[in-house]
């Protein structure tokens, strides 16, 4: 059996990324500002983390105009749903692991 | 890829206390349905009382729209402004809709249908609002208008219903207003 630290995800595994996603997981849709907010994150940190995870099809971003204002819509697509989704399910795993190795040596 | 326990531990925590914080932004209007409702509510008992049986048909047929409208503003157009839309939120707005036609189609046929179908709707939508409370005061509601219905006379029960119902969500409001600002 491969140790669980083999499914976590270079793309996912990141703190930002992940709170990204995580954000994003729970709602229909949210907007670069209360992402940038609510991460407490610069702009430019957020759109280069925004960038990788569009680049791997994890979010889709859709820019549009709210009156004169623009507006930077983010969803989370189905296949970022599931990498979020195995990411945690390899930390829960990898802690398990380490509880059984930890009552093991205790032994 | 390093991962030490205790760092697992903290991302899992973090995340976890993330979501909420979310959800709870996502919801942070969610409790002025419930104040809504209560006004419907309110408002239906002079209707039952000094109006003709087939008023407060009219009254909840009127009721409908508003309903609809005040759930999407709720639910889609003041989140939208905030930046967070709700991941459920027109399911809430359909399940709305549903239970209030039930609700209308039952009253002329059996005079307390309304107030058990607003109730078994609200165990319907506690299934995707996010606290499991609104299931226990769905319940709740529906076995006191049961009591009610069998204790007190058809137009008494009907005013008694609507006190009861206003006064819970009234109640029910006010804590989720609270509890979803201490999540977030």
């Amino acid at each position: 059996m491969t140790h669980p630290t083999s499914a976590l995800s270079n793309v996912v595994h990141q703190r930002v990324r992940l709170g990204i996603l995580t954000v994003l997981r729970q709602v229909s849709r949210a907007d670069f500002t209360y992402l940038r907010d609510r991460l407490e994150l610069t702009d430019g940190n957020l759109s280069r983390n925004l960038a990788v995870l569009e680049e791997s099809r994890f979010v889709t971003i859709e820019k549009t105009f709210e009156g004169k204002r623009p507006k930077t819509w983010v969803k989370i697509t189905k296949a970022g749903g599931r990498a979020l989704a195995e990411e945690i399910d390899a930390l829960r795993r990898l802690l398990h692991e380490l509880e059984l190795d930890g009552g093991r040596k205790r032994q | 890829m390093l991962v030490p326990s205790s760092e697992a531990t903290d991302t899992l925590d973090s995340l976890e206390s993330l979501q909420a914080r979310t959800l709870a932004d996502a919801f942070r209007w969610a409790w002025l349905i419930w104040l809504f409702w209560a006004v419907v509510y309110f408002g239906s008992v002079p209707v039952i009382l000094a109006g003709p049986d087939w008023a407060v048909g009219v009254y909840w047929l009127g009721m409908i729209p508003l309903a609809v409208s005040a759930t999407i503003v709720v639910l889609r157009r003041l989140p939208g402004r905030a930046g967070v839309v709700p991941a459920r939120g027109w399911r809430l707005v359909a399940g709305t809709i549903v239970v209030a036609v039930i609700a209308f189609a039952i009253a002329p046929i059996f005079p307390l249908g309304w107030a058990l179908a607003v109730s078994v709707g609200i165990v319907a939508l506690g299934w995707i609002w996010p606290g499991r409370l609104a299931i226990e005061i769905g319940g709740g509601l529906a076995a006191a208008a049961v009591v009610l219905v069998l204790l007190l006379p058809e137009r008494e029960a009907t005013v008694a219903i609507a006190c009861v119902y206003a006064a819970t969500f009234v109640a029910y409001a006010f804590f989720e207003r609270a509890r979803l600002n201490s999540l977030r």
